[in-house]
């Protein structure tokens, strides 16, 4: 009698039989997604602290004052041009990531993937640059630091700094993370291993740093 | 190789399309943003202007993580267990900014 129950429910295929991924995905990206969702939520303490401070004080710098300056144009004001082209070049980056992304997967083309990982990387670095001179220009020429600045409510500063600066530290380590995994790509580690699935865990964490830019620039810029 | 997610046969061509949407709806955001602040806020209709970025914000949300994370290919629970802690923060966000509103009437500076 136990034996036939044994049979009857190895042969029912049901998911709670074990033996099979029920997500059908490996470990790896199921923790890079888990560990996503851990940092949407640092991210997110950060912005709710962002908001509970804006609603705490009567008027707020407004983004198009603020954010104005070019590089190379200086005195002309051109309101939200500049985050622009950053918002524009991280949307590039996550473009480029989800082809190397898809040419790993589904032609393992290791040249196609090596090409659009390293465009990829210059989006990153394109940002990360454009992000300096930003800082700069708000430190040394508007005198914005973490304590005061010239726009109006006092906490922007740092709130300004502190999530920018973390969104940026993100950038950095995709870029850095990024560069690894090209050089692997490049080396035919991949090939050898009979899977590309890093690339696709790496893109993974990229397009979160664009998702994460998204609400980052629209409390900031936008709001 | 191909298919082992389910997804759809062109993904490429899945790919400019939402980059394209994406492009629209920052570039729509942008142009509103510069041309249309001072006049919301004239009439005090400021809220209408952000209410358009937190809804476009989310659109582009939803079509990095759908599509640029694959996510819309995925088995769907594995999509609810992403999902479903995310809808806390909505908790959050109510509370902190109804509590910041009242910080507001206790200022002194």
């Amino acid at each position: 009698m136990a034996e036939a129950t044994l049979t009857t429910n190895t042969m029912k295929p049901s998911i709670w039989n074990g033996g099979r991924s029920p997500f059908k995905v490996s470990w790896g990206k199921l923790m890079m997604w888990y560990f996503l969702v851990g940092d949407s939520f640092s991210f997110a303490s950060f912005l709710i602290t962002y908001g509970a401070l804006r609603f705490s004080y009567e008027s707020w710098p407004a983004p198009t004052k603020v954010f104005a300056s070019m590089p190379f144009l200086e005195g002309v004001k051109l309101p939200l041009m500049f985050v622009s082209f950053m918002t524009f070049t991280l949307i590039m980056s996550s473009v480029t990531m989800v082809l190397a992304v898809h040419y790993g997967n589904h032609e393992m083309n290791r040249k196609k993937v090596t090409k659009w990982l390293l465009f990829t990387i210059l989006g990153g670095i394109i940002f990360l640059g454009s992000q300096a001179w930003e800082w700069t220009h708000l430190i040394v020429d508007e005198h914005m630091t973490l304590a005061s600045n010239p726009f109006g409510a006092p906490a922007f500063g740092w709130l300004f700094f502190t999530i920018t600066g973390f969104h940026g530290f993100h950038v950095l380590t995709g870029v850095i993370i990024n560069c690894i995994v090209c050089a692997k790509v490049a080396r035919g580690d991949y090939d050898r291993k009979g899977s590309y699935e890093m690339v696709e865990k790496i893109g993974l964490y990229w397009h979160f740093v664009d998702l994460v830019w998204v609400f980052v620039f629209m409390a900031f810029y936008l709001l | 190789m191909s298919n082992e997610h389910g997804e759809a046969p062109d993904m490429v061509k899945l790919i400019w399309k939402t980059t394209l949407w994406l492009s629209i709806i920052t570039v729509a955001e942008i142009v509103l943003a510069v041309t249309l602040t001072e006049f919301f806020t004239e009439n005090g209709m400021l809220l209408v202007l952000n209410a358009f970025y937190i809804i476009m914000s989310l659109a582009k949300a939803f079509f990095i993580v759908s599509v640029f994370m694959h996510l819309k290919f995925e088995v769907k629970y594995l999509a609810i267990t992403i999902l479903i802690p995310m809808t806390f923060l909505l908790f959050a966000v109510i509370a902190l900014l109804a509590e910041g509103d009242s910080w507001l009437h206790m200022r002194t500076y």
